[in-house]
Parts: C-alpha cells; sequence; structure tokens
C-alpha cells in the first residue's frame, strides 16, 4: 500500500479535474450522463431510491401475500398519462383487471394479453423494438418461478440494451428475482388487511412500504437520458 | 437554357437486370432471330471484355466466351425500367420528353440526384448536357460508366466523337471516310452549302444539329394520372426473396411517380397472378398514415407476406395505390402521439399473430353489470393530454387494491361458517380466513335464457395476509382475483 503526501493528492486531484475538462471538451459526445429517474408519486419508492429509472429495466417482486404491487402498477399508468406518452402493459398471465384500475385513466395504456411465457416474453421484446413507448410494463407475476428461471439470461440482457437504447421506462413483475440485468429491484411488504380495500388509493400509495432489494445506480444513455448531468465516467477516473 | 439527355445504354439487358437480380453479374448477351442464324442484338461490358460483339453469330459469341448467357427481350422489364426513367426524369424536371425506349431529355434539370432517387444497383444511367437537346444526345456517346455525366458547352466539345454518333446514312459516312474525314470536328469544319450540295439536305441537317443552329421543340410528357405498376415474370417465383426484390422496385417506381404529383399513398392494391391461370390472390393493405417511402410501403406488405403461403407459384405481380394529397403536420407537444405509426403497424400485426387480434388494444368499458366485461378497441395514434392535477381527477376515485383476475376464475373450496366463508383451498392460495367483507349480489341479463348470470361476491382476507374475492355462482365456489 503506497501513501501519499495531501499535497500530492491536492495535485493529483487538480490535474485529474484538468484532465477531466480537456476530454469533456474534446469529446463531448462521449461524456455519459447521469440516468433519469421518474418520480412515480409513492414515497416508499420515490424516497427510497429516487423514483423508477429510464433506459434501464426495474424489477418488482410481487409476494404471494397482498402489499400493494397493483398500487405500482397504477402509479406507472398515471405517470405515463403525467408525462403525456403511451404505456405498453404485456400481462403475461391475463390479469389485469381495467375495471379496478379505473377504465378513465387508461386512455394512454396498450394492453397485450399473453397467456404463455414465451408469448409475454415474445410480446416484450416486440413492444420494445417500437420506439412508440416509452413506458412498458412486463406483468410475470402469475408465472411459476421454476419456469421464469429457465428463460435465458440473454433475454433480460437484450431487453436491458433495448431500454437503454430507446431510453424507455422498463418494469417487470415477477414472482421471484429473476433478472440479472434489473438496475433497481424492489419488492413491496404486506399491507394491513382487508379495511384497506376501501382506502383511497392515494393514502395506500402513500402508506405504501417497499424494499429496496438492489439498486445500481449507473450512466445511461439514449433518449431519457437527463440532459446536464454530471459525467460519471471521468468522476470514477478522479476518484 | 440547359437540355440534358438520359440514356441506358444496352437498354434491354439493363432491364432484365433491373427485374431480375439474378442477372447482374456475368457475361450475358441479348439475341434476335436474323434469317436462319441467331445473332448477338447487344451484350453487357463483361461479355465485351470476354470476346463477344453486338451482330456476332451466337455459336461464335459462345466459341469465344463459353460462359455466356443469351437472353430474350422482356418487352414487361423494357417497360417497367422505362417507367422508372421517366418517373427519375420528373424528380429532376417538369420538361420531360420521351425521346426513345430507355431515352429521355429533359429541359433545365435540377443538378442529378443519385441518393434522392435512389439509383437501383447495376443501373448505368447516362446523361449528356448541352444547350441543344441533339448536342446533349451527342454528348451522352462520351460518357462513360466512370464518368456517367458528361457536359458541352458547344460543338467544338465533341470534335473527337466519331461520325457515327451523327445520324448520317451509311453511305454518306462511307463517302466522309473515304475523303478522310472521321470525326465530328472534320466535319464541322466543312461549309455547310458545300455539305448540302455534296451530300444533300439529310447531311445539311446533321451539320446543323452538330453546329447547334438548330434547337428543337420537346414532346413534352404529361406524368401519370394512374399510380399503379405491374410485371409480367418471364420464370415463374416461388420464394419470397424474389417477390420481394421485385415489389420494391415497383414500390421504388410508384415512390417517384408520387413525388412527381405531390401526392402520398393511402392504401396499396397488392394482386399476386398465379401461374396456369388460377385464381390471383389480391390483398388491400390500408396505411395507418399515408406515406411514399419506399421502404415503409414495402414493409407493410412485406409483413404480410412472410407469413403467406400460396399454392401456384406466383407470375404476375401487380401494385396500385389510392393516392392522396401531401398533408404534413407536426409533432404536438400537448397531445400524446405515435412517433412512428408505420412502425406500429407492424408491431401490431406481429402482437395480432402472436396473441390473436382481440388480445391487443385499449380496454373501454362495456355498459354492462357483467364482472370482468371488457371490450378492447385499437390504440388511438393520438391522444389530447389529461389534466392530473385537479380533485375531480379519476386518480382521486379509485379505492382500495387494483386486482388480479384470473381468466376464467380458479374453481375453489370454501368452508362456511354462519353464512360466511371460513376456509378457503385452491390451487392458487389455501388458509383459513381472518376477515371477511361482503356479501355482495349481482345479476343480470335475466331476459336472456343463455346469458342470465347471478353471482355472489366475498373479500376475504386468509391468514398469510393474502386479500382475495371470492364468487359463489350457485352451489359453486370460485376465486376471481386476488388483490395485489
Amino acid at each position: 500500500m503506497t501513501t501519499h503526501h495531501p499535497a500530492e493528492e491536492s495535485e493529483r486531484a487538480a490535474a485529474f479535474d484538468a484532465l477531466r475538462e480537456r476530454m469533456k471538451a474534446e469529446f463531448p459526445s462521449s461524456c455519459l450522463r447521469e440516468e433519469k429517474r421518474f418520480k412515480l408519486g409513492v414515497p416508499g419508492i420515490d424516497g427510497g431510491c429516487g423514483g423508477i429509472p429510464a433506459g434501464a429495466l426495474t424489477e418488482v417482486v410481487v409476494p404471494p401475500a397482498s402489499a400493494g404491487s397493483g398500487l405500482v402498477l397504477g402509479a406507472l399508468i398515471g405517470l405515463a398519462r403525467r408525462e403525456n406518452a403511451y404505456l405498453a402493459l404485456v400481462d403475461g398471465g391475463d390479469g389485469f383487471d381495467p375495471e379496478t384500475m379505473g377504465f378513465e385513466r387508461l386512455e394512454h395504456l396498450f394492453w397485450v394479453r399473453c397467456s404463455r411465457l414465451e408469448q409475454a416474453v415474445e410480446a416484450a421484446d416486440l413492444l420494445l423494438r417500437d420506439s412508440n413507448f416509452r413506458f412498458h410494463v412486463v406483468d410475470l407475476s402469475h408465472h411459476d418461478s421454476g419456469r421464469l428461471r429457465r428463460v435465458p439470461g440473454r433475454v433480460w440482457y437484450r431487453f436491458q440494451r433495448l431500454a437503454r437504447q430507446e431510453g424507455a421506462v422498463v418494469v417487470c413483475f415477477s414472482p421471484v428475482g429473476v433478472i440479472p440485468s434489473a438496475r433497481l429491484r424492489l419488492s413491496c411488504l404486506p399491507g394491513e388487511g382487508l379495511e384497506q380495500l376501501d382506502w383511497p388509493r392515494e393514502q395506500l400509495a402513500a402508506g405504501l412500504r417497499v424494499e429496496i432489494i438492489r439498486d445500481h445506480r449507473g450512466p445511461a444513455q439514449g433518449r431519457g437520458a437527463a440532459e446536464g448531468g454530471e459525467d460519471g465516467l471521468f468522476r470514477l477516473a478522479a476518484s | 437554357m440547359a437540355y440534358f439527355v438520359w440514356r441506358l445504354p444496352d437498354f434491354g439487358l439493363q432491364a432484365l437486370c433491373y427485374t431480375n437480380p439474378r442477372s447482374e453479374t456475368g457475361p450475358m448477351a441479348l439475341t434476335v432471330e436474323q434469317g436462319r442464324q441467331p445473332l448477338l442484338d447487344t451484350c453487357n461490358e463483361t461479355a465485351r471484355i470476354e470476346g463477344a460483339e453486338p451482330g456476332m453469330s451466337v455459336s461464335r459469341a459462345l466459341a469465344r466466351c463459353p460462359r455466356l448467357r443469351l437472353v430474350s427481350r422482356s418487352p414487361s422489364a423494357e417497360e417497367r425500367l422505362d417507367t422508372w426513367l421517366r418517373a427519375v426524369a420528373w424528380r429532376h424536371s417538369p420538361y420531360v420528353e420521351v425521346t426513345g425506349p430507355g431515352t429521355v431529355t429533359l429541359k433545365d434539370p435540377v443538378p442529378f440526384m443519385p441518393e434522392a432517387v435512389s439509383l437501383p444497383r447495376g443501373i448505368d444511367l447516362r446523361r449528356g448536357g448541352g444547350p441543344t437537346p441533339d448536342l446533349a444526345a451527342m454528348a451522352t456517346a462520351l460518357s462513360s460508366r466512370r464518368e456517367p455525366e458528361v457536359r458541352v458547352s458547344g460543338p467544338e466539345d465533341l470534335d473527337s466523337l466519331a461520325l457515327g454518333h451523327l445520324g448520317l446514312s451509311r453511305e454518306t459516312e462511307g463517302i466522309l471516310e473515304s475523303w478522310g474525314l472521321r470525326d465530328c470536328g472534320s466535319f464541322r469544319r466543312l461549309s455547310r452549302e458545300q455539305v448540302a450540295g455534296r451530300l444533300g439536305l439529310p447531311a445539311a441537317a446533321a451539320w446543323d444539329r452538330l453546329a447547334g443552329h438548330y434547337s428543337r421543340p420537346l414532346r413534352i410528357a404529361s406524368p401519370p394520372k394512374r399510380f399503379e405498376a405491374s410485371l409480367e415474370l418471364e420464370y415463374a417465383i416461388e420464394t419470397l426473396e424474389p417477390l420481394l426484390f421485385i415489389l420494391g422496385r415497383l414500390f421504388g417506381e410508384l415512390s417517384l411517380t408520387l413525388e412527381a404529383a405531390v401526392k402520398v399513398a393511402s392504401v396499396i392494391h397488392l394482386r399476386l397472378q398465379a401461374e396456369n391461370d388460377q385464381p390471383p390472390y389480391t390483398r388491400v393493405f390500408r396505411l395507418p398514415e399515408p406515406t411514399r417511402k419506399p421502404g415503409i410501403l414495402l414493409r407493410t406488405v412485406h409483413t404480410v407476406l412472410d407469413n403467406l403461403r400460396l399454392e401456384h407459384p406466383v407470375a404476375g405481380v401487380a401494385l396500385r395505390v389510392d393516392p392522396v394529397p401531401e398533408h404534413r403536420r407536426q409533432q404536438d407537444l400537448f397531445t400524446a402521439e405515435l412517433r412512428d405509426p408505420h412502425r406500429f403497424s407492424e408491431t401490431l400485426a406481429c402482437l395480432a399473430a402472436l396473441v390473436g387480434p382481440q388480445s391487443a388494444g385499449t380496454p373501454v368499458f362495456r355498459d354492462t353489470h357483467r364482472p370482468d366485461a371488457v371490450a378492447m378497441q385499437p390504440l388511438s395514434s393520438s391522444r389530447a393530454s389529461v389534466d392530473t392535477s385537479g380533485e375531480g381527477s379519476p386518480e382521486c376515485e379509485c379505492r382500495g387494491f387494483p386486482l388480479d383476475r384470473f381468466r376464467p376464475p380458479r374453481r375453489a373450496s370454501v368452508g362456511v361458517q354462519a353464512g360466511q366463508p371460513d376456509f378457503v383451498e385452491s390451487p392458487v392460495c389455501s388458509g383459513r380466513v381472518v376477515a371477511v367483507r361482503g356479501p355482495w349480489y349481482g345479476s343480470g341479463e335475466w331476459w336472456e335464457r343463455t346469458r342470465y348470470w347471478s353471482e355472489v361476491e366475498w373479500d376475504v382476507q386468509l391468514e398469510n395476509g393474502s386479500l382475495l374475492r371470492l364468487v359463489r355462482s350457485g352451489r359453486k365456489w370460485s376465486l376471481a382475483g386476488v388483490y395485489r
């Protein structure tokens, strides 16, 4: 292990700063920007991890007990409406219920009803390649975790690449954590009970307890990348 | 004033290459019957390099060039290439004369734009420019494959051109050669009176043309009013690849014609003529957004043809598009719009093939109390923005967790105590009921025997925290869904 004199350290930092500025000026297009995260209006998620990342995969683990993962889907639909964008929902088990979600809120929703896992994966692949959707939800929570684990890893990495390419928000619901390329993985913790079915949805969302299992913050590229973010690559080099 | 003549040398051969991707390489020659002996009419550059020449007998040409491919003229292919040439010409100038097969004359055209017309691979388009149409036509004789465009400013630029390009009779050419005159320069330096007196009026007219003293008026052709293209095939097609090649050519042609008329296509009519006079395959494609981009038009047809199986090979292709006026629009900041409706249309077609046409769309409410009554409608390509800030917004009205339905509902065994569910056993989840809400009675359509429904719903909480919706219809219990 080598130790450096404080003066040397500051000299090194200054040299790195100068190098960073020079590289930024020389190769502006190579600068990686910090990812953009969308606030869902769910304090448990917005406060815990800053929102749902654009240009990356997010995995929401749906526990067997009722915990409010449907609220996350509802919040995503609301987000798409606020952003004036279309949302593609690949419903892997044909379980989505428009009635309890509220028909009035679903004008921006494109719902694909699948019955098999292979269908859902293929449909998600097709929609991710379509540049018309900024928000994607792939609900695979109905499928057996054993079968989900047999989906080749390259599929998830391809989804990640497509999400990054399009700068899209891609959220997958699964019964267990199976997506190796998920940048953010979270799980909803069980709620209080049957009386919650009478609570307004805002109140439920405000009280939603979320566990952040994984949060790999990283730079993202594509349409959804935030403008004017700091340069992660050069910051890494300096440290 | 400037004129340009565009010419496709070896027109018959180029027409075959235009409609057949396999004809682009190797030595090839067109044959004609002259008396009993077939002769070479035209041959391509590769054949010329290997020793074949126009006018040579077929047996002699094959002796010199054993791999020479002999082909016959295809009027249908020539018509297609001619149509393409005219469409490209109209793209560059409104004043176009169809001078002959594979030759057009343009007045004051814009500079040639190969990228705008997507010049097909292997097509050799020679262009000659000059102050008169005749000088421009002669200038094309100076062009080559390497230098396809030649401009001349006056007759002196054509001095090196051989006399054969003047359009003189063989007899006159022979006389001039006997005088030691072999190029246009030496012919031009003769006195016009002497030429007229000794060689006659046709030679004097040729002298006038060469000197640029006479500029003939063009017979201007008008763009077609019908937007259709068809091709009868020499050989029936059995696979998709050559069919797509031909469709690509036809769409390219139609796109240029539409552009000349400032129109876009809204509907495509495709007709595939089957071999042996079998019934044709016809299909109409309505485009999600009118366009004339050949790539999009081809992709629209390709998506369907990919999964098409015909009983007979295809012997002819015909395309017709319905034109509509071009309407450019700008994306609205406050409206959700599909950025690429054509792409979405293709995705939708793929999804329809994957999950069925009724399984993709936007859910809409059906005016009934029947549970899970959902209708699907196509996604609108534009949707006005919504105000989600107000108190009365739909977000504020929903209550409880959304339901995750089982379609169809799962059978469940339910133990009942004091008229309420007490225990649930199902393949999805089982356990003792710790809390209950209900019952909610529902029935409807009693006026129709087959559609009558009646059921009782209960919301229950199991000891593991699951919130379920149970349904009793008659004596049968089922699990309608889980609140998530």
